[in-house]
């Protein structure tokens, strides 16, 4: 005996309700002081025992009504006949001899017998000494009449597209689905990338969701065996029918089945412990074709370039199969941004299992999020693998503008020597004509006495930097701080020449507010060893410094401090807006930041060249000033480029927070997201990337921002399993487990024949209800006949 | 010490002013009153004739007859006596019985109204009234008097009078039948609850001796349809061991039948010996029954009430 809705089999506990009226009703009574005891003794003598008798039938019914009744509602399923005549029809009848026995007195000895014997043979079945003739014979349950609960777990990882698996199996669904029975209800769970049925619950609606699943495109990533499986399980386990089924569709690829022997046997072991075990039934729709190609990976020289800058395109490419097909031209395209046409072309020639690489450079002539896609232009098994895509952000140049406070005429002696180099590599390698390439940053230099308020508000330049500046004018202070609220970027760089008073009092004033953190004193010295620092390695939070969590990108911690500005942190009401995006062992802020009005002020404690510090020469210097720069410059982005599944975040400023941006996926469909405030920024984020391909994020004041969800490589692998090995795979999930192959036969009609030799249980409740009204008819008649009793 | 108006009340007796309490056959007694009496006497009322026989007062004889018809006749008349009534007032335990319907008073607090009420219109017809009461044993002998002051005793012992013991009324019977020397009315207020054979044999002792009987049996309603309907425990009035817990609602049918054939035996023996038997119920003012009853039995019908 199995229940649909357990819980609900609780309310068997209702038989307390009659037990403890009975029994309360006994406790309770009235006393009467009777006189006429000679007229009622008598009677109380003559009729004693069938009182008993009546008020234990009667206490009986009114037990058995909840009890039934609450089987009733949790809907008992019968899948041996055993148990449910032991425990529900044997005391059933027994109690209708005993009725009988009461109200049939010529019949007292026949109805005792028969009572007796029922309850007798009740108990030594439950007891397992009789009865083991049919306690294992099922009830069958003609499993084509009876409404089902049913999962289809849909293959719809881009591999199945393969000799037009999908084709098959979309149509499996969609005929299976007509075909169920009133009343069933079903679902289906779309396996590739992360398990996610079409319906979070099963439907009844079983007409719509063949509709949805006609709709489908396989185009996921490779399949998420367990997680399906999970998924199945669980809705079967809250279905609403006794006859509860998961039909894997899929083309049983041996990369998918790889290492799932645990999760399998997990699987195994909640399948044992279902109540109602679902029948499982896989259904092959795998082709027989190998020959394939794909695009393996496509790296880029750089993750964002600038207009006109020269980036290189590599991708992998490789020849799966295991014939000669390919060898000669294969063309490979790169196209720009989906255009239709190629922007440029080649042709590589590819032996069976061989990797070959092809290389496009190109320059971009348009600033925005773009998406470079190289493709294979062959017919293969499987041609979604024959594209790959790359995102790329390609920005306009930064105008920097290098504000020399300790100009020299010596190399590299000037305060912003190191500082131009850091920015503009390329520059410097072009003057020796050893590289072709173009630097994203535009650094200019100008000597602190040169400096004109026209040159700050010069529109060229997005980041000013102020290197050991000692004090400036107040027209060019006054320029300078309508550049910052107008969203320019301040980078501050200390040094022996800075007035520390003159910073505080008319930077730091409450009428400029650029010094985001006052000047103390000096800490450090340039002769003690002793007293030498380094920036504490820890992890970045901050967007302009998170590229030193990857240590391959330079190690911050490397470079020795030797003398800085101690930046005074103790005026907890001017800190409140500051973040301190780096310290230094011994405790100093390092680098901290303000946002004032539009922009952003960056101040570094030491010297930005090598009079103070090593950093200069340490391989971190040059992202450091690049980060902060592009930083400054409002350029910082996470990554684009994710493997499907993954989440796409994109950075907006804090005020922007609630702001609503459109994300369109790749089969055209679009939904909403809001950008939330996290910590100084906020954030859009979307995750429903499970289809790999292009994304795009556009909203009001920014441009389209393109991110690629990228496809495991696995999925380009067909070798299939064979007939054994799927069937040994299925063994380890569940004794028995149906194999249809869909290449011989039609699917559906095979299923359906398979179908119908399955048994299910039955589900009872129409004859539990039947017994429960007749019980309730049965009490109300009994409590009057029982009025009446013989003198 | 009770008082007058606990037992009689003014309107009741009011009711009850033009009726009389008249014995159904001869009875003896001293003086002249509202009954027959058993010895033929002379004085108004003519009766017969009968032969003169020697001994007889001469001036008894009935010279008009003599002179018609020379031969020597008596002339009798009807002498009318003054009733002995004995009412026997039932005090046994079941008598304490107390319904739900009755606002809280015993059937033995309505037997003693009705024994108060009919020894108050005995005394207003110059009849004697006496009063006994009893349980399981005769416990108080009032003898019969005719003053109008004797009401006052009556109602003195009906007022001492608490239920208790059991009933056993042919035992009682038996031994109250040679103190009632005198033929008389006797009036027995009781639930008559026994054994019936017992109550039976006493009430024709009775008859035996030349009374008339008259039973005005005290019935509450809770006894006459058993209206209990939850667990109850009914504990005996008159033997306190006796308790029994049941469920009433599943003996309501066997108890009514019992009832039902109780009370026709009952009635039958009664018929058998020609005595008057009054059911009456607490919840009934009993001025209404007993107008009705004495109207019936003063026009002479059968008034053998239901």
């Amino acid at each position: 005996m199995n229940f649909l809705n357990v819980s609900l089999a609780l309310g068997a506990a209702a038989v307390l309700v009659p037990l403890i009226i009975h029994l309360f009703n006994r406790s309770r009574f009235k006393v009467v002081n009777w006189g006429a005891m000679h007229l009622l003794e008598s009677v109380i003598r003559v009729n004693r025992k069938q009182v008993q008798l009546e008020q234990l039938i009667l206490l009986l019914i009114r037990c058995a009504i909840p009890i039934l009744l609450a089987l009733c509602l949790a809907r008992m399923v019968v899948t041996d006949w055993g148990p449910f005549l032991h425990r529900i029809v044997l005391p059933l009848a027994a109690l209708t001899c005993l009725i009988l026995f009461a109200l049939v007195p010529r019949l007292k000895v026949l109805c005792g017998l028969l009572c007796s014997a029922c309850l007798l043979y009740a108990l030594a079945a439950e007891t397992g000494l009789i009865g083991s003739g049919y306690a294992q014979k099922e009830i069958s349950s003609k499993s084509m009449d009876v409404p089902s609960s049913s999962v289809i777990l849909m293959d719809d990882s881009f591999s199945m597209n393969a000799d037009g698996g999908f084709d098959t199996a979309g149509a499996f669904a969609e005929g299976f689905l007509k075909k169920l029975k009133k009343g069933s209800e079903a679902t289906l769970v779309r396996m590739g990338g992360s398990a996610s049925p079409i319906f979070d619950k099963p439907t009844s609606e079983t007409k719509t969701l063949g509709e949805r699943s006609g709709n489908l495109r396989a185009a996921s990533d490779r399949v998420d065996l367990a997680g399906s499986f999970d998924t199945g399980i669980r809705a079967t386990h809250d279905g609403q029918n006794a006859k509860r089924e998961i039909i894997l569709v899929s083309d049983f690829r041996k990369s998918d089945w790889e290492r799932t022997s645990s999760s399998l046997a997990g699987l195994k072991e909640r399948l044992e412990n279902e109540t109602l075990q679902p029948a499982i039934t896989f259904i092959d729709v795998g082709g027989s074709s190998l020959e394939n190609v794909s695009v393996e990976s496509i790296d880029l020289s750089a993750s964002s370039v600038g207009v006109g800058q020269k980036v290189l395109i590599r991708a992998e490419l490789r020849n799966h199969g295991t014939k000669a097909t390919y060898e000669g031209d294969l063309p490979v395209r790169l196209f720009i941004n989906d255009e239709i046409e190629p922007v440029r072309e080649t042709v590589v020639s590819l032996k069976p299992g061989e990797t070959g690489q092809v290389l496009f450079p190109h320059e971009f002539s348009e600033a925005g999020s773009s998406t470079a896609t190289v493709e294979i232009g062959a017919r293969d098994a499987l041609d979604s693998d024959n594209r790959r895509s790359s995102s790329i952000a390609v920005l306009d140049r930064i105008g920097v503008l290098l504000v020399d406070g300790a100009p020299s005429e010596e190399w590299l002696q000037g305060e912003t020597d190191f500082l131009k180099i850091a920015l503009t590599p390329f520059e410097e390698a072009q003057v020796k004509k050893t590289i072709e390439a173009k630097d994203l940053i535009e650094a200019s230099v100008i000597r602190i006495d040169d400096l004109t308020p026209a040159d700050i508000k010069d529109g060229n330049q997005s980041v000013i930097v102020l290197a050991n500046v000692p004090n400036l004018k107040d027209d060019q202070v006054r320029a300078l701080a309508s550049f910052v609220r107008n969203g320019g970027g301040l980078w501050l760089c200390l040094g022996d020449q800075v007035d520390g008073n003159w910073y505080n009092k008319v930077l730091g004033s409450e009428k400029n507010d650029l010094l985001p953190l006052d000047l103390f004193n000096l800490g450090g010295s340039l002769t003690d060893d002793s007293v030498r620092t380094k920036v504490v390695a820890s992890y970045f939070e901050h967007p302009a410094l998170s590229l030193f969590n990857d240590r391959r990108n330079g190690n911050l911690s490397d470079a020795d401090l030797w003398r800085w500005h101690r930046l005074d942190e103790s005026d907890a009401s001017a800190y409140r807006d500051v973040t301190i995006l780096a310290r230094m062992e011994n405790g100093d802020a390092f680098l901290a930041e303000k946002k004032v009005g539009k922009g952003v002020v960056i101040q570094m404690a030491t010297s930005v060249d090598g009079d103070w510090s090593n950093v200069p020469v340490r391989s971190c210097y040059l992202p450091l000033a690049q980060q902060i720069t592009t930083y400054l410059a409002d350029q910082v982005t996470p990554p684009r480029n994710l493997p499907a599944g993954a989440t796409f975040t994109h950075y907006l400023p804090e005020k922007e927070a609630g702001t609503k941006l459109t994300v369109q996926t790749p089969d055209g469909s679009t939904y909403v997201v809001k950008a939330v405030k996290r910590g100084t920024q906020a954030v859009a984020e979307f995750s429903q990337t499970r289809e790999p391909g292009t994304y795009e994020m556009s909203g009001e004041g920014i441009g389209k921002i393109k991110f690629v969800a990228l496809a495991s490589t696995r999925e380009s692998l067909l070798e299939r399993m064979s007939k054994e090995e799927i069937l040994s795979a299925g063994a380890e999930l569940s004794q028995t487990v149906d194999y249809i192959d869909a290449s011989e036969k039609d699917a559906l009609s095979e299923y359906l024949e398979l179908d119908g030799n399955r048994t299910y249980g039955r589900e009872m409740w129409k004859y539990l209800l039947l017994a429960v009204v007749l019980l309730i008819f049965l009490e109300v008649i009994l409590q009057r006949v029982f009025g009446r009793v013989n003198s | 010490m009770a008082t007058v108006t606990d037992y009689l009340d003014p309107k009741d007796l009011s009711r009850l002013a033009n009726h009389q309490v008249l014995a159904r056959r001869v009875v003896e007694g001293f003086c002249t009153g509202l009954h027959r009496s058993p010895h033929k006497g002379f004085s108004v009322e003519f009766k017969q004739h009968r032969q003169y026989v020697p001994g007889d007062e001469i001036r008894h004889l009935d010279w008009k007859v003599y002179g018609k018809s020379d031969r020597f006749y008596i002339r009798e008349y009807e002498e009318e006596t003054n009733l002995r009534c004995n009412v026997l007032l039932d005090a046994s335990g079941s008598m304490a019985y107390e319904g739900t319907r009755t606002e809280g008073r015993s059937k033995l607090h309505y037997a003693s109204r009705l024994a108060a009420c009919l020894s108050y219109m005995m005394l207003r017809q110059t009849d004697s009234v006496g009063l006994v009461t009893f349980d399981t044993k005769v416990r108080n002998v009032l003898p019969p008097r005719g003053r109008a002051a004797h009401v006052r005793n009556i109602i003195d012992l009906l007022g001492e009078t608490a239920p208790g013991g059991e009933t056993d009324l042919g035992s009682v019977f038996n031994e109250l039948v040679p103190k009632l020397k005198r033929r008389g009315l006797v009036i027995l207020i009781s639930d008559c609850f026994g054994d019936l054979d017992s109550v039976m044999k006493g009430l024709a002792h009775f008859r035996h001796a030349k009374h008339d009987v008259l039973i005005f049996q005290i019935w509450d309603p809770d006894e006459l349809d058993f209206p209990f309907k939850q667990w109850t425990r009914f504990d005996c009035l008159e033997d306190a061991d006796k308790k029994h817990t049941v469920d009433p609602s599943h003996l309501r049918q066997a108890y009514l039948e019992n009832l039902k054939e109780y009370r026709e035996n009952f009635t039958k023996g009664c018929h058998r010996n020609r005595i008057d038997l009054v059911p009456m119920t607490t919840d009934q003012p009993y001025a209404d029954a007993l107008s009705y009853y004495l109207a019936l039995r003063k026009r002479g019908k059968g008034a053998m009430l239901k």
